[in-house]
């Protein structure tokens, strides 16, 4: 029921909201590092984008394809970061200007994620790693094909939207797209035994649901306050308790102890329970308006 | 393949104690073991818990809990509840507590434990179906391994996966343990019309996971077929149908079983559990060859 819920609101954040949103500014944060494109896209660029969209959509289906009945697991983790992050894999060619498209952030998020699990696990040897750590990062990756395969279709809507307006535009829907993926990637934690890979999954997902928020441009502003409160929560839990924050986990410094991480991921889901309930609220009220 | 449809059997998780405490010789809280105790109420009757420590997660354990023969059995990882407090070992099991406020006390090392089942989901992987545990573990005297004690209650939770019922621990040691599933070849003798082989392989996976491969010739009740078996947590394994085509076998995305090996008076067992429904276990008598 909930994600009926969830379904409709989402649906209706994007017809609604744009009228609602008054001219402000967002909160400055200290968390800001995956910033959505920079500067207005001109029409030879966005027709760049559309031709890199379809082809990182054919891409992203035969890799799915090929691993669908595979069953070795270290082969399978092989052939998805060669397909996804590879020298010719579908983000290698993805240029800051592509991360426009909704299909390369929910890639580059995955990719993330199982860059900070080795980090925190695989890299550390086999006494610091849970049997099945590989099978739940191909699932991670697995699962961000599909999601990036389902955005796809909305970015292209939006690729066309921007060609017929004739227009420079560059507003894709960050935070519905930041709402669902948060919760996608708190669902994904769940699984993963190791408590500092799903605390890093979690502390990551929630500040990246806090940077799509002011990353969107048209509607997020009617979200500040609860942007504001995601980055001032995470950052002074994180400055209280010595926990790294982003970029550290992802750039080798290795997550708390998983006794602390066990206490750390019930305060961070509570936070996201929060947060997603107020942005549901906070779009209850726009539609009333 | 004999079905047995008699009382409970359920694998859980927990966590033992902090890596630091068992780094400097204190005697984790629920030490890796095997226990038998009572359970109350209307079904009352011996039950047993078997504990193994998750690698790389100080202080997680996989549990199976059951009661009489093996007949339910649900999966499951534990989070300490320390709540907000960050434990230091102190001396002999006496810790210091650190509140919000920095209200320093000293009580035993931290004695309740939650227990969240296990289940398999959609992409085949063992994950919290329900993240709300269904049981909490209370630690009422640890003088050594021997010698523990400690309660399961019911956590009064939406998660109502095993008998929600108290049961005791009082000390006792189990005749039953469980076994991490040796490599090798395993014969399954004729037994109620069931037979066939499990082939466990240890593979040059990063995280140190297993795989093994089944064929069993099924009886009555179930169909027989090829399996493919591999290693999710320490010693428990999903199992999925191998189907063969013409393009060559392929492995079944969704598992329909889970597979634990367990070890009764120095004879091997592994039990097949429908994850979606805990009273559905099968018995294997295997033998190594």
């Amino acid at each position: 029921m909930k994600t009926i819920s969830n379904f409709l609101i989402l649906g209706t954040l994007a017809l609604v909201a744009p009228k609602f949103v008054q001219a402000q500014t967002l909160p400055n944060s200290s968390i800001e590092y995956a910033d959505g494109p920079s500067g207005k896209l001109d029409l030879g660029e966005i027709k760049d984008i559309k031709s890199y969209a379809f082809n990182a959509n054919t891409s992203i289906k035969r890799l799915l394809n090929t691993v669908e009945h595979m069953s070795d697991s270290e082969e399978i983790k092989k052939i998805l970061i060669r397909g996804i992050d590879g020298k010719d894999g579908i983000l290698a060619s993805s240029t800051d200007k592509r991360s426009v498209l909704l299909l390369t952030n929910s890639l580059q998020s995955g990719m993330t994620l199982v860059k900070m699990i080795d980090l925190n696990t695989i890299k550390r040897g086999i006494a610091y790693t849970p049997q099945g750590t590989v099978d739940q990062q191909n699932r991670i990756m697995k699962q961000s094909l599909i999601f990036a395969r389902d955005y796809y279709q909305s970015d292209f809507e939006f690729i066309n939207g921007v060609l017929a307006k004739n227009e420079a535009v560059t507003n894709p829907k960050f935070v519905e797209f930041g709402l669902k993926m948060t919760q996608f990637l708190i669902k994904m934690s769940d699984g993963v035994l190791s408590a500092r890979g799903a605390y890093g999954m979690i502390r990551w997902s929630l500040a990246v649901l806090a940077n799509d928020i002011k990353n969107d441009k048209e509607i997020g502003i009617a979200y500040a306050a609860t942007q504001a409160n995601l980055v001032k929560t995470l950052l002074s839990r994180d400055e209280a308790t010595g926990l790294p924050n982003y970029p550290d986990l992802v750039n080798g410094e290795m997550a708390p102890e998983d006794v602390d991480c066990i206490a750390k991921i019930r305060e961070l889901k509570l936070l996201a329970q929060q947060s997603f309930d107020e942005i549901t609220d906070a779009t209850k009220t726009m539609i009333k308006k | 393949m004999k079905t047995q449809m008699k009382k409970y059997l359920v694998v859980l998780g927990g966590i033992l104690a902090p890596a630091m405490v068992l780094a400097q010789g204190f005697t984790p809280a629920v030490p890796e073991g095997s226990y038998r105790g009572l359970m109350r109420g209307l079904e009352e009757g011996r039950v047993r818990m078997l504990t193994e420590t998750i690698r790389g997660c100080e202080g997680c354990f996989v549990a199976v809990l059951f009661k009489d023969r093996p007949a339910f059995l649900g999966l499951g990882d534990a989070e300490r509840r320390i709540d907000t407090y960050k434990a230091v070992p102190l001396h002999n099991q006496k810790i210091t507590v650190r509140g919000k406020n920095d209200v320093v006390g000293e009580i035993n090392t931290s004695n309740e434990y939650s227990l969240t089942p296990f289940g398999v989901d959609t992409d085949g992987e063992i994950t919290t179906p329900n993240a709300n545990p269904s049981y909490i573990l209370t630690v009422q005297k640890n003088i050594g391994a021997s010698d523990v004690h400690f309660e399961l209650t019911s956590a009064s939770s939406d998660n109502k996966s095993g008998p929600q019922t108290s049961m005791i621990f009082s000390g006792n040691e189990s005749s039953f343990d469980l076994d991490d599933g040796k490599p090798g070849r395993y014969k399954i003798p004729m037994h109620l019309r069931s037979s066939g082989s499990i082939n466990i392989i240890t593979t040059n996976s990063q995280d140190g996971s297993r795989v093994a491969t089944a064929t069993l010739l099924g009886n009555d009740h179930e169909a027989g077929g090829t399996f493919m078996l591999k290693e999710k947590a320490p010693g428990v394994f999903t199992f999925s149908a191998i189907s063969h085509l013409a393009t060559g076998a392929v492995v079944q995305e969704m598992p329909k079983k889970i597979v634990v090996f367990m070890k009764h008076c120095g004879r091997e067992r592994a039990y097949l559990v429908n994850p979606t429904n805990d009273k559905d276990v099968s018995e294997l008598k295997v033998v190594l060859l």
